[in-house]
């Protein structure tokens, strides 16, 4: 492997035909971002003593420079613990259109952050698994696509990703994903507000429970127990919240070399139509090629079809394994309905991890062939979302003339009684809504940047009006008051659909282990891949789904040689 | 105004020693550390305020062009919308300077104290978030 070799410094290639290059780093397994798809897609192929190379756009990290970054700065949101450029926004703070041309109706809220761990850096850490009919939504009612593996299939690889990410749980209560396995850890104790709520809904149809999350419950696999900073988004502290640094480390103690600031630009094919050769820049300018036996895409939702579409060339009109048309459609986030109220007495937010409580009772149901499903979450830090509290609480009652004892004790009672929720919202998959190359702008590697078209259809519109009287429901249920709901659906930060997998080639991107259709040695991971998205957080999805693809990569390796 | 009268008339006083010692052109805050220390004790009726935070925060009033207002709020002159702003920097912790990308404080801001039942994120809890905090 001639990793480390010198660079050299070369403009950007520009053909499109089948190259014969010199090659900088060769390996047998090419992994193009180091998040949790890819992280641990890495590690798992390390240790058995492949040769593996991990590309990842981003710098590293040390966490506590980000830290140090969070607390000193003033505006302390999902970029702030991060160097400049590694956490694009959407949007910025003029309200202006960053990252993507959006070109849709709805503008796609949901971003991703570039580093050495990806965007697990400021995830929540809930890890759901998904429900068994979510696999088979079109059979059992008539909607979206089935996925081309069934829960059953999947399931001993959701306990192996429990159990590499430190998942906390109440293995009692399957929450209707049968398991085989317990979870290594006992749930994250519910917060006091989420006790609270849960009692006031007793007997109703909405019974809140100790969400699962990969954050430590106790001290394990040298991380330790969550000290409840209640900074999980956008950085935690002492790293209980799992994190893919966790598998980029243990590749890297495998054996596996990580180039960070290298970003893949461009895939090539041989006349073979087999994936030859990968065009990389990093961020000093130099630039190079590298080989591999096998590739494998883990770039998130948005980079994954952006690197595949830039790939157009011989043999690959359309873009690289996009023989199906499908490389950037379906794209597909969990629309988010935001509410809140007020308690009528404290309730005590702003204390403990910022989720520890999930309803699942509406995940599933034949409601399903009217309105799309949804989790519900119970927030932790009072309005903070809804209405940047409790910096708003200060500037009001400020504004109202209170001053010394007074004003402490008005914005006391003003926070300790708030109260917020939001459920995510399934969303199908449509065609219409995709990531295509904005030809008009490009990055500093040359690339294309992103446009999106992106609109939330009837039937998940109808899932965010059921999901606000549900809100309506529960805060009555507790005789709060100020009931608000945000009229505008938020991201939720779950890029799918993208690069879906399926059973016919002519329907999607991927065979059911993830090997690309077109290009039998280049496979993606990530949740690019999911065919429908369900109502669960896609993490431990896809990570099950990276396990499972890893032993395919493996098995096919062997095969190869 | 009296005090805008006043100041003109130090401000062409500084351009004749100016023009007569080669001095800069500009004049010197009237309001220092110090004294913005004391007018918030003052304001946020409190006495226990960090006083490197207070030069923190004198520098961003200034920044803002906000001296004048200082001095006459010093000297006991109603300035309503400069107060509010004065004790909203002490809670959140932030700069009135919009374009610092620095926080003066934060874990120390005001409003946590006023939220005695927590802590600012990002610092572990003190108490078992499941139960009641004891207050």
């Amino acid at each position: 492997m001639k990793i480390g070799a010198r660079l050299p410094c070369s403009k950007r290639n520009e053909r499109r035909s089948p190259v014969a290059t010199a090659v900088d780093i060769e390996a047998d397994i090419l992994v193009i971002g180091s998040g949790v798809a890819g992280a641990l897609t890495a590690s798992e192929l390390a240790s058995q003593g492949l040769r593996v190379v991990i590309f990842e756009t981003g710098p590293r990290i040390e966490r506590g420079d980000a830290y140090d970054k969070f607390r000193s700065a003033a505006v302390k949101d999902l970029a702030s613990p991060y160097p400049a450029g590694a956490a694009p926004s959407y949007k910025n703070d003029a309200g202006q259109e960053t990252i993507y041309r959006q070109t849709g109706p709805q503008s796609f809220q949901s971003d991703y952050l570039k580093a050495v761990g990806g965007t697990t850096w400021h995830w929540l850490g809930s890890i759901p698994r998904f429900l068994p009919q979510d696999f088979k939504l079109q059979t059992t009612y008539g909607l979206g696509e089935d996925w081309p593996l069934s829960y059953e299939a999947l399931e001993p690889y959701y306990g192996w990703a429990e159990r590499e990410l430190g998942a906390s749980g109440d293995s009692e209560n399957d929450r209707g994903s049968p398991r085989t396995t317990p979870y290594p850890m006992p749930p994250i104790p519910q917060s006091h507000l989420d006790q609270k709520v849960a009692a006031a809904l007793t007997g109703s149809r909405y019974e809140f429970l100790a969400a699962p999350q990969a954050r430590n419950s106790i001290s394990r696999d040298d991380r330790p127990t969550c000290c409840g900073s209640a900074s999980c988004i956008p950085i935690c502290p002492v790293q209980a919240k799992y994190d893919a640094t966790v598998h980029v480390a243990k590749a890297e103690a495998a054996g596996a070399v990580l180039f960070p600031e290298t970003t893949a630009t461009m895939l090539h094919l041989d006349e073979a139509g087999t994936l030859k050769t990968v065009e990389f820049r990093r961020s000093n300018g130099t630039s190079g090629h590298a080989r591999a036996k096998i590739v494998v895409l883990a770039a998130n939702g948005i980079e994954t079809p952006r690197l595949m579409l830039n790939s157009a060339q011989e043999g690959a009109p359309g873009g690289l394994a996009n023989s199906s048309d499908l490389v950037g459609r379906n794209l597909m986030d969990h629309p988010v309905k935001l509410s809140w109220a007020m308690a009528p007495e404290p309730i005590w937010p702003f204390r403990g991890p910022l989720i520890t409580s999930t309803c699942d009772t509406l995940r599933d149901g034949t409601f399903r062939t009217d309105h799309a499903a949804l989790l519900i979450e119970i927030g932790n830090q009072g309005q903070a979302w809804s209405k940047n509290a409790p910096v708003s609480n200060v500037k009001h009652l400020i504004s109202q003339g209170l001053r010394g004892a007074a004003l402490d004790q008005a914005i006391f009672d003003a926070t300790s009684r708030q109260i917020e929720i939001s459920s995510m919202v399934e969303q199908l998959p449509i065609p219409e809504n995709r990531v295509t190359l904005d030809l008009d702008r490009r990055d500093e590697n040359g690339m294309p940047e992103v446009s999106i078209h992106f609109s939330i259809d009837p039937y998940t519109q109808a899932g965010l009006k059921a999901a606000e009287a549900a809100h309506t429901d529960i805060f009555s249920a507790m005789n709060a008051s100020e009931i608000g709901h945000d009229p505008e659906a938020k991201g939720a930060g779950h890029i799918m659909g993208t690069v879906r997998m399926g059973t016919d080639p002519k329907n999607a991107v991927l065979d059911q282990d993830l090997r690309s259709f077109d290009t039998r040695n280049l496979f993606v991971v990530g949740s690019a891949v999911f065919p429908t998205g369900g109502t669960a957080n896609p993490t431990l999805t896809l990570a099950a789904l990276a396990l499972r693809a890893s032993e395919a990569i493996s098995a096919q390796l062997a095969q190869m040689d | 105004m009296v005090l805008l009268g006043r100041r003109g008339f130090v401000f062409c006083g500084v351009v004749v020693l100016a023009s007569w010692s080669g001095l800069r052109l500009h004049a010197a805050p009237s309001i220092d550390a110090n004294g913005f220390l004391a007018l918030s004790k003052k304001l946020l009726q409190r006495e226990n305020l960090d006083a490197e935070a207070a030069a923190k925060f004198l520098q961003g009033f200034l920044a803002m062009g906000d001296e004048e207002a200082l001095n006459a709020l010093a000297e006991g002159l109603p300035q309503p919308e400069l107060e509010e702003r004065i004790l909203v920097a002490w809670y959140t912790g932030l700069s009135p300077d919009p374009s610092n990308p620095e926080a003066v404080t934060y874990g120390s801001a005001l409003v946590w104290q006023a939220m005695s039942y927590t802590k600012a994120p990002g610092f572990c809890a003190v108490e078992d978030w499941s139960e009641a905090p004891v207050l």
